[in-house]
């Protein structure tokens, strides 16, 4: 809760960086069932935050799941399935079991550091949850800046990977944390241009909030999706972001910093217990978080098809409808990204490289102009 | 996926061009092979309620057929690691009392060629496959059907000494017959008689 | 040995609390990536579709031992590799199982008579909870280790910490 209190200082005080143009509809506006007041209004209040931080904390755990059971069925086997109904417990039994088991610090290994970094890691997930809109009104913080503040806290992980790395004092530890610091820092540069284009076609709009409102409308509500508005250089963007997004994220097939067969369990090779739990965790919790960015950003945040869009920013029933689109839209996602890691094989380091500097960065630029001048 | 220069040369445009038109094909066939697996049937068998057919040949744990062996310790002499050890005492009748006939799965492989120069082929692989235990002297494995002899080989065992005495008595009384044949005809020694009686 | 040992009495709280973690504990045995020899094409059979060790919650092999709970020890231990199980093991952290998996595994196999490399079972070197014998065991086979293995788990006691006595098959 500590980390939502401090960003929400955070995006608060950037918030009011703008002068009072900006609509502000943080801390869920509409979302005052019991008023504003006196402790009833906490309690709503209290409720509205438990009802955004719990969907942001219990669906990774639920994608473990579709993992394990996803990469089962693509392997024509069955998956988890003696451990509750379907096995859905069975990220449960994982947790617990790697609470209660021993966590060892290494005798070498920088103390401090070492416990804190997967501290680090997951806060700078779980804060840019706070930024994260479901719905219209269905956010914690909507700073005008959303986007670049998530682009930023995001990037703090790398620093707690780093961390962890040098704190253990393991070969395979601190090439696994380099191999990140390297592509993650890469891969910032299409992510950034990508994002840049976003921006540029949602009229200069930095609120992931207000580009999913700007893609309201058009053809059968759909016809405004960042994607279909503009399709020739706007469809490219969304790949190279969302290969970007599998990259920062650690996914196959650029899972180099984890990479088993090479580096024994990369940067986090000598934690256990609950310490490995939170990089767990924070594996599955950053795919939820792109992949919601990705969906405001270009899949046209929590529009559905033929459902009008002014229908979604107000009322009851339109904040379940436009939490579940974005929901269902944002599971899709990180299906596609589950279905990646099972498809395709690691690549080698260079070709990490190579295909960001050669590939993805040149092309985020053709279509970055390309935008403009569709835009203009 | 080819993203490194190959001797061909270095990285021209229709290169880049056709890496990336490479790069999304085949991503997209590898990916529709993938969804195309998610979606059939899985081929697991749950295993403890289903089993997998076992092959026709399976040399799994074996079998002793205790009552036609005739411990002749073949199978003890061609094991080429000693993983069987038999004890055993003959009695009359040719009836084993068994002391032990156990398979040493510390060490067995499961060559099989205990079983072939068996004379009476009473010694077979089984068809079972699951040894689990928590104590590495459980995984010596006590072939044997029955300890010691049971009770109808006794029976035999006494049916063979009464057949012998039996034999026995009528070979001297066969002797003594002749003896009182011959003793009619000439006086003789009945030692010796009696020592081959004894025998 | 902790403070807490055989000061607590089983009560309701204790017992409840043990079967929830024992419950955890053998819905999620990870085991270590630690194959040795040819029985560990048969741990990899274990993990690919025809048996599925995940249906049990175990698939997930890890490469660390930091992270894993079970080493299958499976295939021919030599003397030089031995060193490196006992490391292996001993990097692992607690609540830590080891099954032995196949006859050189358990006892030496084939190489008990003239193989002068090969450590005569494992438990020379590292603590077994579960020996599967066979040579190389049938994937099943190693299955009913793993579900051996989770009833012994279930008889374990984690806040009176009572030491599990004798075993019983």
């Amino acid at each position: 809760m500590s980390v939502t209190s401090v960003c929400l200082e955070l995006g608060a005080s950037l918030g009011h960086v703008q002068d009072g143009s900006y609509d502000s509809r943080g801390l869920f506006k509409d979302w005052d069932w019991f008023g504003r007041e006196g402790l009833w209004g906490f309690v709503g209040m209290a409720l509205s935050l438990a009802i955004i931080v719990g969907v942001c904390s219990v669906v990774p755990i639920l994608f473990v799941w579709v993992e394990r059971r996803g990469s089962g069925r693509i392997h024509q086997r069955k998956g988890p399935n003696r451990v509750g109904p379907f096995g859905l417990l069975q990220t449960l039994a994982d947790g617990i079991k790697l609470m209660f088991k021993e966590d060892i610090i290494p005798a070498n290994a920088s103390r401090f550091l070492f416990m804190i970094a997967p501290g680090l890691v997951l806060a700078g997930v779980f804060a840019a949850f706070a930024l994260l809109p479901l719905s219209s009104t269905g956010v914690i913080v909507d700073a005008p800046l959303g986007i670049y503040i998530i682009a930023a806290v995001l990037s703090l992980e790398v620093i707690g990977v780093i961390m962890a790395g040098w704190a253990s004092n393991n070969k395979w530890a601190i090439l696994g944390a380099m191999r990140e610091a390297a592509q993650m820092i890469s891969y910032e540069v299409p992510m950034g241009l990508c994002i840049l284009l976003a921006i540029i076609c949602h009229d200069g709009e930095l609120s992931l909030r207000a580009m999913s409102e700007n893609q309201a409308g058009g053809f059968l509500n759909v016809g405004n999706w960042l994607i279909f508005s503009n399709p020739l250089f706007a469809f490219p963007a969304f790949v190279i972001f969302f290969i970007a997004c599998l990259a920062n994220t650690k996914r196959a097939p650029f899972d180099l910093p984890e990479a088993e067969s090479e580096l024994v369990s990369g940067f986090h090779t000598e934690y256990s217990g609950i310490r490995f739990s939170f990089f767990f965790l924070e594996e599955y919790a950053s795919m939820f978080l792109v992949s919601a960015v990705t969906v405001m950003m270009f899949l046209g945040g929590w529009n559905i098809p033929f459902v009008p869009g002014e229908m979604l920013t107000g009322g009851f029933v339109g904040e379940v409808l436009a939490i579940g689109s974005t929901l269902v839209k944002t599971f899709f996602l990180v299906w596609v990204m589950i279905w990646v890691r099972w498809t395709l094989p690691r690549i080698r380091v260079d070709q990490v490289m190579t295909l960001c500097y050669k590939y993805l960065t040149p092309l985020a630029f053709l279509c970055l102009l390309g935008s403009c001048f569709w835009e203009a | 996926m080819n993203f490194t220069s190959t001797p061909t040369g270095p990285l021209g445009l229709s290169r880049w061009l056709r890496n990336i038109v490479d790069t999304v094909r085949t991503t997209v066939i590898g990916m529709s092979i993938t969804i195309k697996y998610f979606f059939t049937k899985p081929v697991t068998y749950e295993y403890p309620e289903q089993r997998m057919p076992v092959a026709p040949r399976y040399r799994g744990l074996h079998y002793l057929e205790q009552d036609i062996c005739i411990a002749c310790r073949v199978c003890e002499k061609a094991c080429p690691i000693d993983c069987i050890e038999i004890r055993f005492e003959r009695h009359p009748g040719n009836v084993n009392e068994w002391f032990e006939f156990s398979l040493d799965y510390n060490k067995c492989m499961h060559c099989e060629l205990c079983c072939y120069p068996c004379p009476v082929d009473c010694i077979h692989m089984g068809r079972e496959y699951s040894l689990v235990k928590y104590d590495r002297s459980e995984l010596i494995v006590d072939l044997m059907a029955w300890d010691g002899m049971r009770d109808k080989d006794h029976v035999t065992i006494q049916a063979a000494i009464d057949k012998k005495k039996k034999k026995a008595e009528e070979a001297a009384a066969k002797k003594a017959a002749q003896a009182a044949k011959a003793a009619a005809d000439e006086p003789s020694a009945e030692d010796e008689n009696e020592g081959e009686d004894e025998e | 040995m902790g403070a807490l040992d055989h000061k607590l009495e089983p009560t309701v709280l204790t017992t409840t609390v043990d079967r929830l973690v024992n419950w955890a504990r053998r819905s999620s045995v990870w085991p270590m990536t630690f194959g040795l020899a040819c029985c560990a094409i048969e741990m990899m059979a274990v993990g690919a579709a025809h048996h599925d060790l995940d249906r049990f919650g175990s698939g997930a092999f890890r490469a660390t031992p930091r992270q894993s709970d079970l080493m299958i020890v499976a295939g021919t231990v030599s003397f030089k590799m031995a060193e490196l199980i006992k490391r292996l093991y001993e990097q692992m952290p607690d609540p830590k199982y080891v099954l032995a998996m196949g006859a050189c595994a358990t006892g030496g196999g084939p190489y008990y008579k003239y193989g002068y490399h090969v450590v005569k079972g494992i438990d020379r070197v590292v603590p077994v909870d579960v020996y599967v014998g066979g040579c190389p065991p049938r994937p099943e086979a190693l299955l009913d280790g793993l579900m051996a293995l989770q009833a012994k788990i279930d008889r374990q006691h984690v806040i009176t910490k009572v030491p599990i006595i004798g075993a019983a098959t």
